[in-house]
């Protein structure tokens, strides 16, 4: 590579649904994983450490009593009593910063700390740096980190990340750049328009020479987790319920033939239970949903033809309509009020816009020159971006609604993990570029300017 | 490249001259040890163009781990001076103002690292915005809509994102469009240029002044653009839907009158093919003035007209002045000009006739014609043009020249009769050239009277048509 010049930067983006970590200078991150933190609140102080139990875990010292928290798919995997799941990003803000555990090969997450206060914590309490020395396998000094960050976020914000980072895991240098900067580089662009379709909502920005043109930044509540909660509430109002995986066990009574046993477990937790179930749900969504070349109406679609789909406990259940009725929700998110069991979804629904209107709002917004080139680039992104025939319906939607003189072009890469991982990937291109290594934030441009110096440095 | 690299070898083969000069008298007496015979006479018997790596030396150093170490051994067997490592090393930038030191790999040669700036930090290239004071401003930059804060922002974000006016509208704090801050930001550059320069003439080559930029022409175009780009589908189709209807209309328009045209031409030609008589008639009297005068009713309409104008009375209607029928006592040639053009008006037509009735004669006639129909009270261009009219105009005017013809002949006849007549009187010069003239005069006057007389009925007849 003759741009290339790799430092062994860290890349880090925190999504709302996954976090994605890694190396800079490769091409996929060697950590993926649920943002959720399963979090245990330890009546007694002194528990007898159990190391297997314990693995993932951290203890997180609050004055209250300690708290245990599990991060990873696989702690979280495991069922434990009274273990509630919440959720590392509220809003689109990071909550906890997840600590990386890179351990050659495999990756090990450490919930360190939160940087958003949230009501289940006392506001007083201050977060303390605890000596977590000994399970580091990498040195945080030695890495500069290029951390993802959404792209409408605020100052505050900003700066806190960036004390976070230097007081307390001591980097070498930081850099914040915007997902759909990244997103849009990952394509060898430098403007484009970033249609960035997450777990937790989907944002869509205009990028112009490297710079989101914040102005014009449109975001909706309506992303990936917001369809897997209609697909569930709609399977329940067909009378379909999913049994989440710890709920059950399998027995083989003849070969071949298996029995499912539901087990009882009061203590599980009600947030547990809906993960649990959210996992699964997701899984259907992935392997069934499909983007409709129209727009969805009842009629049209009540005779076609049912997906059978096989649950863990063994069930099948037929989707029929509903395999074309939940993606429409991204274009047509009054679709909601007709789902029972989402009416309390319908205000924020409602305010919601669809996936062209919002593309269309965010570019005539812009200014007018630039106006042609980002419609003939519109990036696709995230993980709801990689649901089937989504590419070609906004294709064809978007060449209904845009003027003539513009010829309009969407892209997304082929590669459907490449589309999830498209912010991530960004950052590996950048910060391995040997002209991005005097953009850095170093520790002692911090020291000597302060937190807010970052606005100048991280435009 | 880079397997050389790692081996430590040249780029180019330099020591090769060397070895092929050492190696051929050895190798043609013995083989190496550790291959047998036949092994080595596969590969010709000669060393290969790669020197590989004697099986010998290398088990001697089999043990040695460092690979430092084995690169410097490789190194001494090939008689190489340089040996090559990569390191992980600390570097700095010049690019940068602080000392941060990031690590990168670097190739280390015999152990003494690289010198020189970081490779990349010639890319760090930036605009050249203009800075300007305080007493500055005050003097010379000052402007009603513009706060000393806003201009100050305004340059410190043209600094941070290299011109891009764009980012900069976008980042600014309160809401200016794109051209207000290009034409504050080139204003008060080119205030600054002009303000600093010791002369006038050393920055009159800037492009900042030998083109200021134009708010009022950049306003224009771009609210021309967003017009262009703000249609939507629904209006652009309503438009195409509105130029294809009038596209139709005017096309059955021209279909119409091209019908018309047509069918006129087939009738005509269908009534030259089955009744020439008509026509021949028409000639013949158009032609002989007596006969113009015995027939007080002159061929007004063309015998064909009340057929065609029955025919084609309907579209004839709204296009009265339109179409003309061509007529046919004119030259083929008009008729056939004529016809290539769908319409034109009657004018034109009659002045096409004119002047192919009128060529024959010469400029002189064309002016005597005229001056006669003047004299008989007929204006030159007939005032109110119908077929009818036109039709009396052109003959009129062929009378009057053919009358001219006439009168010249007779004159050079009487010319030559008088001259007959002179020759036999040859004393009396003055009373017999008088009485002769007189009589020549009196002989001449005669014909003038009599065709003048019929011309004088045509006209008078003319006169009348019009003031009907």
């Amino acid at each position: 590579m003759y741009g290339g010049d790799e430092v062994s930067a860290i890349v880090l983006d925190l999504g709302s649904h996954t976090c994605k970590a890694g190396y800079a200078g490769e091409d996929a991150p060697k950590a993926v994983f649920p943002s959720v933190v399963g979090s245990l609140d330890q009546m007694e102080v002194d528990e007898p450490d159990e190391p297997e139990k314990n693995s993932g875990a951290v203890l997180d010292t609050k004055s209250k009593g300690k708290r245990k928290l599990y991060v990873g798919s696989q702690a979280l995997g495991f069922r434990r009593d009274y273990m509630e799941v919440l959720s590392a990003m509220k809003d689109g803000v990071v909550k906890f910063l997840l600590h990386l555990h890179l351990h050659l090969h495999t990756v090990r997450v450490l919930a360190v700390d939160t940087l958003v206060p949230s009501a289940s914590v006392l506001k007083k309490d201050r977060p303390r740096f605890r000596d977590l020395g000994e399970c580091l396998l990498v040195d945080p000094k030695e890495h500069p980190m290029l951390l993802a960050e959404p792209s409408s976020n605020t100052q505050q914000q900003r700066e806190k990340a960036a004390e976070i980072m230097f007081e307390k895991y001591q980097v070498p240098a930081l850099f914040l750049a915007k997902n759909a900067v990244l997103t849009s580089f990952a394509s060898g662009r430098a403007t484009s328009l970033v249609v960035d379709s997450g777990g937790g909502s989907t944002t869509i920005a205009p990028v112009h020479d490297g710079y989101v043109l914040q102005k014009a930044v449109a975001t909706s509540p309506i992303g990936g987790e917001f369809l897997t909660d209609c697909l569930i509430k709609s399977l329940e109002s067909k009378g379909l319920t999913i049994k989440p995986r710890y709920s059950f066990k399998r027995k083989e009574i003849r070969p071949g033939e298996f029995q499912t046993v539901d087990l009882y477990l009061p203590d599980t937790t009600e947030s547990y239970k809906l993960y649990s179930q959210r996992v699964i749900a997701s899984d259907i969504k992935e392997c069934v949903c499909r983007a409709p070349d129209t727009p969805y109406d009842e009629s049209s679609y009540s005779n076609i033809p049912m997906t059978p789909y096989e649950l863990p406990d063994g069930q099948t259940i037929e989707i029929g309509a509903d395999r074309f009725k939940i993606p429409d929700v991204l274009f047509n998110p009054s679709l909601v009020q007709t789902i029972p069991g989402m009416e309390s979804y319908a205000e924020t629904a409602s305010s919601a816009r669809g996936l062209p209107q919002m593309v269309i709002e965010s570019i005539n917004k812009c200014d007018v020159d630039i106006r042609r080139e980002l419609f003939s680039s519109v990036l696709l992104a995230g993980g709801t971006a990689s649901m089937q025939q989504l590419k070609e319906r906004l294709e064809k939607d978007l060449l209904e609604e845009s003027p003539q003189a513009a010829r309009v072009k969407v892209l997304a890469s082929g590669n459907a993990t490449e589309r999830r991982f498209s912010v991530w990937i960004g950052g590996s291109i950048l910060a391995s570029l040997g002209s991005f290594q005097q953009m850095w934030f170093s520790k002692s441009e911090y020291e000597e300017h302060g937190a807010a110096y970052i606005q100048r440095k991280c435009p | 490249m880079d397997a050389k690299d790692i081996l430590g070898l040249p780029k180019a083969p330099l020591s090769l001259p060397q070895e092929k000069k050492s190696r051929p008298p050895k190798d043609s007496q013995r083989k190496p040890d550790g291959i047998s015979r036949e092994v080595y006479a596969l590969t010709g018997g000669i060393a290969p163009l790669m020197p590989a790596i004697d099986i010998s030396q290398w088990k001697r150093r089999a043990q040695s781990e460092n690979q430092k170490e084995y690169a410097f051994k490789i190194s001494t067997i090939l008689t190489l001076p340089l040996q090559i490592t990569w390191q992980w090393l600390p570097f700095t930038s010049s690019a940068r103002n602080d000392n941060l030191q990031l690590y990168h790999w670097v190739r280390v040669v015999n152990g003494v690292p690289p010198t020189g700036d970081y490779s990349f930090a010639k890319y760090n290239k930036s605009v050249d915005v203009i800075k300007y004071t305080d007493e500055e401003y005050e003097k010379y930059l000052t402007d009603p809509t513009w706060t000393k804060e806003e201009t100050d922002q305004l340059f410190d974000l043209c600094q941070r994102f290299d011109l891009r006016f764009v980012v900069v509208a976008d980042r600014f704090q309160s809401s200016r469009t794109v051209e207000e801050l290009k034409n504050r930001y080139y204003s008060v550059s080119r205030a600054l240029l002009t303000a600093r320069a010791v002369s006038p003439a050393d920055v009159s080559g800037h492009p900042f002044i030998k083109e200021p930029y134009n708010l009022s022409q950049e306003i224009e175009r771009k609210r021309a653009l967003s017009m262009v780009l703000s249609q939507t589908k629904h209006q652009e189709r309503r438009d195409a839907e509105v130029l294809a209807e009038a596209k139709r209309i005017s096309e059955s328009r021209m279909a119409a009158k091209a019908s018309v045209f047509f069918l006129l031409f087939l009738l005509i030609l269908l009534i030259l093919a089955l009744e020439p008589n008509l026509f021949a008639q028409y000639f013949l009297s158009a032609f002989n003035c007596s006969q113009a005068v015995q027939e007080p009713e002159f061929p007004v309409t063309l015998p064909v007209d009340p057929e065609i104008a029955g025919d084609s009375s309907p579209p004839d209607v709204p296009y009265p002045s339109g179409i003309v029928a061509p007529p046919v006592a004119e030259t083929a040639s008009v008729s056939a000009s004529l016809r290539m053009l769908r319409v034109y008006l009657r004018t034109y037509a009659l002045e096409q006739m004119v002047q192919a009735a009128s060529s024959s004669a010469g400029l002189r006639t064309i002016k005597r014609v005229e001056q006669t129909l003047q004299d008989l009270g007929v204006n030159l261009k007939p005032k109110v043009l119908t077929k009818a009219v036109c039709a009396e105009h052109l003959e009129l005017r062929k009378e009057i020249l053919t009358l001219l013809n006439l009168q010249k002949q007779l004159q050079y006849k009487e010319a030559e009769g008088s001259s007959y007549r002179d020759g036999s009187y040859a004393e009396t010069p003055g009373t017999p050239k008088h009485s002769q003239r007189a009589a020549d005069q009196d002989r001449t006057f005669i014909p003038d009277s009599i065709s003048f007389g019929g011309i004088k009925l045509l006209s008078t007849l003319i006169v009348s048509t019009i003031s009907l």
